[in-house]
């Protein structure tokens, strides 16, 4: 089934709603791949708060799969920036996406903006940041975007038991690279790291190796990572704030983890739902199998359910 | 499997029977003494190359590691952030080793991020310039070139799918107006992040979405660290065979609210500064003076094979963006150029009875020309408004000398054009609503007082029956030209579809000529039939209407323009005037379909009179060449043409392929012919009054693919064109057909990061037929191929090395197959580059070629430049 969004959102501004229309319209005109797109937050680049400095910049190419059964599989590319304090790791799409809106909204000339165009095939808009050792030492703030919300969530910081094998040695990247198995949360990852690199961190929550993470694959081959830059350059590290913020329409909500797990499992599992749940009293249309746009109500909620899509995190 | 089984067991024990080793110990600033906290802790072999375990130190700097194993001798090293990596190789007994460490910036090598080479965002596509360069590419066009779908020529013009692009930006800026040509080969490659193409350009901001444009531009986006950044290249060379001097500075600034870019090259080694100085699209009016020293046709191999020059050029170029909007440019150029000719040819002009005309010619000829432009633009480019003013001046002044060895005759030729043009376009378009208004100006003058000596007379005769071949036969001509076309123009939309438009207009084209053919020792006047004094006078007021429809992806915009002109020419020396009014009714269609993201389709159709174009009659005789002499009859020219042409192209950006298949046809229908009248080698050209129908097509299809996994890219070019033509030779006409079938293959490939391997091949068919004739012209079978191979070593040190082969199968005299090698060792280090440059290694001294132009059969051999080695350092600044 394949099923795009159309949502007016008769409570935003004039612009605002001819933006979120175009943004739908994109994601219809898109075609694969529109359940993600369509999910995503966009923020408002105003709200961005310098938090810190970062020294190493990693890119990393984010490969994930959006079910079980197939062997399709969507990527982004994401930035780890890494201080001497703290880290932050993020979608570099997601961030694209925020600034041709931002473009856009200074620019306001009405004739909306075609947000998802430059994405090439198979490239997804993840809007995920995690910073590593934030707010304090030993602590992890995630930052989840879905539809309109950015929701946050703090935890302790993931401790890692990383079994090495000894003699596995690989080259990645010119590095050389010891290989560890690593579980986390319901699954195993086999992860290179190189002590060439003496930065105990990688992409997503990964921490603790005794140097940079390369490349991690989970065992079921559904989630990799691999490292596609790596320079030494300075840079701010930056943060969405709103607080005392009056001009903006972003909200970051506080909740717990598994409440957002819970929530990301409703982009599958009751699409509906998390509209009405997000955008309250609108007009929302989903396209039937022929294309054609039906309405839809609350009533129609367990109507609607994409394929399972398989969390980072199963406990 | 036992063994397996066997071994295992053997391990369980060893690791019962091995204790645990613990190391422990603290970590601290080697500065401060301060303990260090979250240092890693790696337990490795004593090589290093196994790592056993690992931990970190806590608050208070302590650690603590275990081993269990066998070893006699392990390695504890610690890192960590900005921590000077350290270690120490220690017994594997249980101990306390403390480290005290410093602090410093890790050094850590680099790894670049590969983008897709190419992505697209609605009509514009992303060429990322990191995927193409290597370390060989200098300039920006050395890495257009191996961008699929884009084609850039040695003077830097650039084609885009098959069609040259309408504009040239560097950041959104149009700095270089149509001479971009320097900004393709002077730009550094390594100064820009990404190239824009930007499809279905409309670059008048105020006519985006009303005025289709099926052309693309091109724009370069820079690195941030080259943003503002002032940048200068140095080049100076010295050479032998002849004594060579080969020396170039270019230096570029290109700052958000200023842009510059300046030139100064000179050389006598062959190698072509010139033509990247000419405009692609909004230069002056080149008109082709009447006379001239005649010269050999040059051959169609790289200008630095023959070459023979000693040129200095200049090119100053700024950009500044002004308050509201405003951009002001000035762009100028000045070139001295002195080139030589030589060679030996044999022209056959068919006629239409009897044996072929055959004339054998030994030609040297050297041009000395001196030129400057210079222009300023302002410009106010909006959604709203748009303003552009340009007013631009030229001055030339062409010296040139020749001599011509036919048969037993020396002919010596001099010839002078001081030429001095002045060129004005005002735009104006205001945008109100829906309606838009503009205005368009264009303004031209320009004087070209030529004159052409010639010795001995090639006409005697025409100086009267008693005259002879002594002395010299001097032609001058004055040209005084001065034309104007203004318009006005409005349109409406409405309903998201429509669009109406009308434009009224009024153009004058003034024109005087006067010219005088006399002999050096003349002391009586001029024959009226060696003179002219003529005035040309064309008044035009013209309405164009049309309108727009656009429904999805379909455009279509259909119009006519209705113009009433009057001619009048007067001739002072026949002392007769000749009129002529018409009302001239020219249809134009263009369709334009977007048939998916990627494949455009677009029709054009269009129907245009040509009446009396200025200066193409004359009654008295007028020598414009040592072996030609025309006169035009005094009847006026008046044809129509039609033109029609279709073309499909395709962008693949994900899968790096494009194409493009175009189709054209046109006739053209005239009342007037040119004939020839051949004694001799000598030729009168007069015009006559026969009507004549000449039409032609073409088709031409062009595919390239870039293969990112073996970093390779494939063209694949092909067309045939076929022309059907009246020719009027000894006073009858001759129906002749042309045709030439181009066909190519065009590789290049990067087997290594060491290795770039290019090959090219193009063959071309082509034959002239004349209808009824006895005489049959053999179709011309023309090879050319190319293989280069550049070598990369310890990233500094290239080595390239190239051989090229000219094949042609109607070659009589010297050889059919030509051969050419070269090479070329460059070492680079951050700010110089050393390169010594061998060219034409075989010493290949002549170039022979054969080709048909309509029904006149051309074989020259043209001399080339020696073997010659020369050595260049490059110097460059930022």
């Amino acid at each position: 089934m394949n099923i795009f969004i159309r949502i007016l959102n008769r409570k935003t501004t004039c612009i605002t709603a001819r933006m979120i229309m175009t943004i739908i319209l994109a994601v219809t005109s898109v075609g694969v791949g529109g359940q993600h797109r369509g999910t995503n937050l966009i923020r408002d680049v105003n709200c961005k708060k310098e938090i810190g400095t970062y020294d190493y910049l990693i890119t990393y190419k984010y490969t994930f799969a959006l079910d079980t059964v197939s062997d399709n599989r969507r990527y982004d590319i994401m930035k780890l920036e890494i201080g001497k304090d703290f880290s932050r790791y993020y979608s570099t799409s997601s961030d694209k996406c925020d600034s041709i809106m931002y473009l856009a909204r200074k620019k306001a000339s009405g004739v909306g903006v075609d947000l998802y165009g430059w994405l090439g095939k198979d490239r997804e808009v993840l809007c995920r940041d995690y910073y590593l050792d934030y707010p304090q030492k030993g602590m992890l703030t995630a930052r989840v975007g879905i539809m309109q919300t950015d929701y946050e969530y703090e935890e302790p910081l993931p401790v890692f038991e990383y079994c090495i094998n000894a003699d596995s040695v690989s080259n990645i990247n010119g590095y050389q690279c010891f290989f560890a198995n690593a579980k986390f949360r319901g699954r195993t990852y086999n992860v290179w790291f190189s002590t060439e690199i003496p930065l105990s961190i990688g992409p997503w929550k990964f921490n603790g190796a005794p140097g940079l993470i390369m490349k991690v694959e989970d065992e079921k081959k559904l989630f990799k990572w691999e490292a596609i830059g790596i320079s030494k350059e300075r840079g701010p590290i930056h943060i969405f704030d709103t607080k005392g913020r009056k001009d903006t329409d972003m909200m970051i909500r506080r909740a717990g983890r598994k409440q957002v797990q819970a929530i990301e499992e409703k982009i599958w599992k009751d699409p509906v739902g998390l509209t009405f749940e997000q955008y309250g009293n609108i007009v929302f249309y989903i396209d039937d199998s022929d294309g054609r746009p039906q309405k839809v109500t609350m009533a129609d909620r367990d109507k609607y359910r994409y394929k399972y899509i398989p969390p980072l995190e199963l406990e | 499997m036992i063994r397996y089984a066997a071994f295992l067991l053997l391990s369980l024990l060893s690791l019962q029977l091995s204790a645990q080793v613990t190391f422990s110990g603290t970590v601290t600033s080697a500065s401060d003494h301060e303990p260090v906290a979250g240092a890693n802790v790696l337990l490795q072999s004593k090589d290093g190359r196994t790592l056993h375990g690992f931990s970190s130190t806590d608050a208070s700097g302590s650690y603590s590691i275990g081993f269990r194993g066998v070893a006699d001798s392990l390695r504890i090293q610690i890192t960590g952030f900005n921590i000077r990596s350290t270690y120490r190789t220690l017994k594997a007994v249980p101990q306390t080793i403390d480290f005290q460490v410093i602090f410093e910036e890790m050094n850590i090598r680099e790894v670049v991020v590969k983008a897709e080479p190419i992505t697209r965002h609605s009509d514009t596509l992303d060429y990322y310039v990191g995927n193409y360069i290597d370390s060989l590419d200098r300039s920006i066009g050395d890495v257009l070139k191996k961008m699929p779908g884009i084609e850039v020529e040695k003077s830097g013009h650039i084609k885009y799918n098959g069609k040259p692009i309408n504009k040239f930006y560097i950041e959104g800026l149009d700095m270089m107006g149509g001479r971009y040509g320097v900004a393709t080969n002077n730009v550094q490659a390594k100064d820009i992040a990404t190239v824009q193409v930007l499809e279905n350009h409309q670059p008048i901001k105020a006519l985006k979405d009303i005025s289709f444009s099926s052309d693309a531009a091109i724009n370069l986006k820079l690195k941030d660290k080259a943003k503002g950044a002032f940048a200068a290249v140095l080049q100076l060379g010295a050479g032998y065979s002849p004594w060579l001097w080969n020396g170039e500075l270019a230096m570029m600034q290109f700052a958000s609210k200023y842009q510059m870019l300046g030139t100064y090259k000179t050389n006598n080694s062959g190698d072509d500064i010139t033509s990247e100085l000419t405009s692609f699209y909004d230069g002056l009016e080149d008109d082709a003076p009447l006379l001239g020293v005649h010269t050999p046709g040059t051959p169609d191999t790289e200008k630095e094979r023959y070459m023979d020059n000693m040129t200095h050029s200049v090119s100053l170029n700024t950009l500044l963006k002004l308050k509201d909007d405003h951009t002001l440019t000035i762009n100028g150029k000045y070139v001295h150029d002195l080139q030589k000719y030589e060679a030996a040819s044999t022209t056959v002009y068919y006629l239409p009875e009897g044996a072929p005309l055959r004339i054998v010619e030994t030609t040297s000829a050297s041009k000395l020309a001196d030129e400057t432009e210079l222009s300023l633009k302002l410009e106010k480019n909006t959604e709203k408004i748009f303003l552009n003013e340009k007013l631009t001046f030229g001055a030339d002044w062409d010296r040139d000398r020749g001599t011509v060895l036919n048969g037993q005759d020396t002919i010596l030729q001099k010839y002078t054009l001081p030429r001095i043009r002045i060129k004005n376009d005002l735009d104006f378009i205001k945008v109100l609503g829906g309606v838009r208004f503009s205005f368009q100006s264009e303004i031209n003058a320009a004087q070209l007082p030529a004159s052409l000596h010639v010795t001995p007379i090639p006409y005697p005769e025409i100086f009267g029956a008693a005259a002879t071949a002594d002395g010299t036969a001097m032609q001058s001509v004055e040209n005084r030209k001065l034309t104007t076309s203004n318009y006005v123009q409005t349109s409406y939309s409405f309903r998201n579809r429509y669009t109406v438009f009308a434009r009224a207009g009024f153009s004058a084209d003034l024109l005087g000529m006067e010219s005088n053919l006399v002999k050096s020792e003349a002391t009586s006047a001029t024959a009226d039939s060696l003179r002219n004094d003529m005035y040309w006078q064309r008044l035009d007021g013209s309405l164009f209407l049309g309108f727009t429809y656009r429904y999805g992806r379909l455009e279509l915009t259909a119009g006519s323009n209705f113009d009433y002109m009057g001619l009048v020419v007067d001739d002072h020396v026949g002392a007769s005037r000749s009129k002529m009014d018409r009302l001239l009714i020219d249809p134009s269609i263009s369709i334009y379909v977007k048939m998916g993201p990627n494949l455009k389709l677009t029709a054009r159709g269009a129907l245009f009179h040509q009446i009396g174009a200025s200066g193409s009659n004359y009654t008295g005789y007028m020598m414009t060449d040592y072996r030609m002499i025309s006169s035009r009859d005094g009847k006026i020219l008046e044809s129509t043409m039609q033109n029609y042409s279709t073309e499909l192209t395709y962008a693949d950006a994900l899968i790096s392929l494009f194409g493009s298949l175009s189709a054209s046809y046109w006739r053209n229908r005239s009342n007037l012919m040119y004939g020839t009248q051949y004694y001799g080698s000598l030729s009168r050209v007069e015009s006559y009054e026969i009507d004549n129908l000449s039409q032609g097509f073409s088709v031409q299809a062009r595919v390239e693919k870039r293969f990112d996994d073996i970093s390779t890219t494939l063209a694949i070019p092909v067309s045939y064109q076929r022309t059907y033509m009246d020719i009027l030779r000894q006073g009858e006409v001759m129906k002749t057909i042309h045709y030439s079938i181009p066909v190519g293959l065009e590789v290049s490939s990067r087997f290594s990061r060491a290795v770039r391997g290019e090959y090219s091949i193009s063959y071309r068919r082509s034959q002239s037929i004349i209808e009824d004739n006895a005489s049959k012209l053999e179709p011309i079978d023309a090879l050319h191929q190319k293989l280069a191979f550049h070598f990369t070593m310890f990233k500094s040190l290239t080595l390239k090395v190239s051989s090229e082969h000219y094949f042609n199968s109607a070659i009589t005299s010297g050889s059919r197959s030509m051969f050419f090698a070269d090479a070329s060792i460059s070492y680079k280090t951050r700010r110089f580059e050393y390169i010594l440059e061998g060219r034409n290694l075989l010493n290949t001294d002549t170039y022979n070629q054969r080709l048909y132009t309509d029904i006149t059969d051309y074989e020259y051999s043209y001399r080339l430049r020696p073997v010659s080695v020369m050595f260049k350092i490059k110097f460059s600044i930022r």
